[in-house]
């Protein structure tokens, strides 16, 4: 899901990565200390997070950073 | 975002409380409230320039003034909670931090306007005097009564208004939740 401001893009795979590893939004918020929702919004692409906040997420994921997130969009599977 | 105190502990519990939540949950429901606690400060700025004026009713009126501001403190209060504005910086997380100090340069820059208006407004009135035209003096309170009140409200008031529908609970929802998976994910950071 891509967030837009100011013409900067970020795509990510948050929401694909969750549901691989069956992890609930109220577990990866509790991991990573923020609340429900943000996960949502980062999911849905309305809110980008702090450099911070997505190093911790790919730390949580246990993969590089731009696995989860990139400036360009993912590729579909199948694609 | 992680409570330390069992005082913060307690604010956090009180604020995000699924009852509540789910009461303020919706957009159309918190700006009815703001809307009213607005039509009740013009309400107060009213009855204000009213006592002013009436003087023989000064005391009914103060009465139905204290009674008025014991509902707006009520109705503040629970717009504070519907936006977190209760809620002490530190038990924010990045985004709800970004989206309160969004609401704070928008109250800033709004009260700025105001007050430079009603500066200038003044101004004209008392030094220039045009057309002979006095500030009228009765209005001073009502005024100063209308600016506090926006002051110390209007960052709830733009949340509440601004702020989309809250989600709901995506364990309320059942459907996003991946039951029948596994539950342990990967090793914490």
């Amino acid at each position: 899901m891509p967030t837009e401001g100011k013409g900067e893009t970020v795509h990510n795979r948050i929401a694909m990565l969750r549901a691989e590893r069956g992890v609930s939004r109220r577990q990866l918020a509790g991991a990573l200390g923020v609340h429900y929702q943000t996960v949502g919004y980062l999911e849905r692409g309305e809110y980008s997070p702090s450099l911070h906040l997505a190093l911790r997420i790919a730390g949580f994921f246990e993969v590089p950073v731009e696995v989860v997130f990139s400036t360009e969009p993912f590729p579909r599977i199948g694609q | 975002m992680e409570p330390q105190s069992p005082s913060d502990r307690a604010k956090l519990r009180n604020t995000e409380s699924p009852r509540l939540r789910r009461a303020w949950g919706t957009r159309t429901r918190r700006r009815l409230y703001t809307l009213l606690y607005l039509a009740l400060v013009l309400v107060g700025a009213v009855m204000l320039i009213w006592s002013d004026l009436v003087r023989a009713v000064a005391v009914p009126v103060l009465a139905g003034f204290v009674a008025g501001f014991v509902v707006l403190g009520l109705l503040v209060t629970q717009l504070n909670r519907a936006t977190r504005m209760s809620l002490p910086h530190r038990l924010l997380d990045e985004r709800q931090r970004a989206e309160r100090d969004a609401a704070h340069r928008f109250s800033q820059q709004t009260m700025g306007v105001l007050l430079l208006t009603v500066l200038v407004a003044v101004a004209v009135l008392t030094i220039n005097e045009p057309l002979d035209v006095e500030f009228p003096s009765a209005l001073a309170l009502p005024l100063l009564w209308v600016l506090a009140m926006v002051h110390i409200s209007l960052p709830a008031c733009y949340l509440a208004w601004t702020q989309p529908d809250e989600p709901a609970d995506e364990e309320d929802e059942g459907g996003d939740d991946f039951p029948g998976q596994n539950r342990s994910g990967p090793a914490q950071p």
